[in-house]
């Protein structure tokens, strides 16, 4: 042990305050997580303490926090009878019905590139493309996309006869189907490489007793893929769901404002106008409180299920 | 059998070759219509009547893209390999030393990824404003809110990291101590050496969230020539948004597209290597 200390600076100074060698590597120890831990005080939870706080203050934007007014619970119960509170929250929810049909997809598609073909490698890298490229630009590509007069999407139906295609940005019926459509699009090379990931971890022996007991394509996958993928599919949904509650990017960029009859806008836009359109930052902070609350439950619905499927 | 198979073989590929169009087609598009002038948008057809650059001439004349280049490359590679660095050397002090309330203070650590940024975005604001308690420095004519949170490391990095490391033999480590190396020497020889696969698929996710981050920057961002490229070309895209000229917002997605699309052309095996083996241990 004492052969090489000298490489070390502290190792002198510590043997003669008569430290062993345990608690010198203790030291090292709390010593290497000393950073991540400040990191997660200043950048975390010290912002977290300031916004439960706030949310029980009348603090308006741009002034100092400590010296705004307690009003208890008020910013809580004006959110629960803002009308617009509820419908940003439906939006948000709404936009999640996407996750199962890009999930279903994606299943599909892995399935059909973990064959071991010699070709299939390429089309993994292809279906990547969107993950990997920048959600604002492809935001605005969307935009003309679903263009209604100019977009390829209605030239596209015109042509296959749909006299009268819908007006995909203006209508609020199908505004939020534009994004969904965008984020499925650009979220389904991702669940692909998990769902193929998974598959590759299925031990064949599974599918050859499947094979010598007769079973055809369906049985297998449903029977011995489907519930074997089940952590994934868990996995994904609750990223999704995660992910999905905090969406601002898209429906910021492809619509003004909250989006035709407030049809686009989620919560998190709600939060950021409320606070810095309006300067009631300490509403926004009541809402930013109850979006924590919402990703903290489904996390620890995910550790917890997850937990289980180790043991 | 055999044919059979070679016909389901078929049918697989043409719908994974359509699939491909419909995956490619956006960007294709896009590309194609940055080269029309404004008015050919409406007459239709993929491919450019008239091929003019004039849209490209426009952004790179009218918004500074080589600073946001830089810019973003400042934000997304230094302090992803530094906070990278010090997620290692978390990891390794979580999984190979022991010591009192470990597990406390890695779960306490890994408490904060429940806390969604838009719940603290607005205080850590006020701290980057210099308005409150000890925080007395106005960062927000400089680049630093964009760097700092990362330097101090990634939490859900170390999670993974710390899950590699325990699937890793002891006796590696033992070893090297009964050896006499310090820790610092075991860190740098043998768990990052040994880290590196698992390191670098996390690193190259961190790093692509961090290219195309843009709620962060256009919080924290105040001095515009500090901007990264996304909040520049999506205020040139709102710009020319409001008077329908698509051939330049196209050119201005194409900018913010291709130079992430050409650094996955090269690195694309590679990353979806690392997709696939990050995929593994979660």
């Amino acid at each position: 042990m004492q052969r090489t200390a000298g490489t070390t600076v502290a190792a002198p100074d510590l043997r003669r305050r008569g430290l062993n060698y345990r608690q010198k590597d203790a030291l090292w120890g709390y010593g290497l997580i000393t950073i991540p831990l400040i990191g997660m005080l200043i950048f975390v939870l010290i912002p977290f303490g300031m916004s439960v706080y706030a949310s029980f203050t009348s603090w308006p934007m741009g002034q100092a926090i400590e010296k705004a007014k307690n009003v208890g619970l008020k910013n809580y119960i004006d959110m629960f009878n803002n009308k617009l509170f509820w419908q940003s929250l439906g939006n948000t929810f709404y936009y999640m019905i996407g996750i199962p049909i890009g999930l279903a997809i994606s299943l599909l598609l892995a399935y059909a590139m973990n064959r071991g073909t010699h070709y299939e490698k390429v089309f993994r890298v292809v279906y990547y493309v969107p993950v990997i490229s920048s959600v604002v630009a492809i935001t605005f590509v969307f935009q003309q996309i679903f263009n209604s007069d100019v977009g390829i999407i209605n030239e596209g139906l015109r042509a296959l006869g749909v006299s009268d295609p819908p007006n995909w940005m203006s209508h609020a019926g199908y505004t939020k189907w534009v994004i969904m459509i965008m984020a499925i699009w650009k979220g389904l090379g991702s669940s692909i490489i998990l769902y193929i990931a998974g598959m590759q971890g299925i031990s064949r022996s599974y599918y050859e007793a499947a094979q010598v007991d007769g079973a055809n394509w369906w049985q297998t996958f449903r029977k011995i893929t489907l519930p074997l993928l089940m952590p994934v599919t868990f996995y994904l949904i609750v990223t999704g769901v995660i992910g999905g509650s905090q969406m601002y990017v898209e429906p910021r960029l492809m619509f003004t404002g909250n989006g035709p009859n407030n049809s686009t806008f989620t919560t998190v836009i709600h939060l950021y106008d409320r606070t810095f359109v309006n300067s009631k930052a300490g509403y926004g902070s009541a809402v930013a409180v109850f979006l924590a609350v919402i990703v903290f439950i489904l996390t620890l619905i995910q550790f917890k299920l997850n937990g289980k499927g180790d043991k | 059998m055999k044919t059979r198979k070679r016909i389901v073989d078929i049918i697989i590929l043409v719908l994974l070759l359509a699939g491909s169009v419909l995956m490619l087609y956006p960007f294709v598009w896009m590309i194609f219509t940055s080269f029309k002038p404004k008015l050919h948008v409406y007459i239709g057809g993929l491919l450019p009547q008239v091929w003019t650059t004039e849209s490209y001439t426009q952004i790179w004349g009218e918004i500074d893209l080589l600073r946001g280049f830089l810019n973003t490359a400042m934000y997304s590679i230094p302090p992803v390999i530094i906070g990278s660095l010090v997620s290692v050397a978390a990891a390794y002090s979580f999984a190979k030393i022991r010591y009192k309330g470990r597990n406390a203070l890695f779960l306490f650590l890994l408490g904060s990824i429940m806390i969604p940024f838009p719940s603290i975005m607005v205080p850590q604001y006020v701290l980057f404003s210099g308005q409150f308690w000890v925080f007395r420095m106005n960062l927000l004519q400089s680049p630093w809110p964009l760097i700092l949170p990362k330097l101090t490391g990634n939490v859900m990095m170390i999670f993974f990291l710390r899950q590699f490391l325990y699937g890793i033999s002891d006796s590696l480590v033992e070893a090297a101590k009964i050896d006499g190396c310090s820790h610092l020497r075991i860190y740098w020889k043998i768990i990052l050496p040994l880290t590196i696969p698992a390191l670098s698929a996390h690193g190259v996710l961190w790093f692509i969230a961090a290219w195309n981050d843009y709620l962060a920057p256009t919080l924290f961002i105040k001095n515009p020539s500090w901007q990264p490229v996304t909040v520049m070309i999506a205020k040139f895209n709102e710009q020319y948004a409001i008077n329908n000229h698509v051939p330049r917002i196209m050119a201005g997605s194409v900018m913010l597209i291709v130079p992430v699309l050409i650094i996955y052309g090269f690195f694309q095996r590679w990353i979806i290597e690392s997709m696939m083996f990050a995929a593994v241990k979660e």
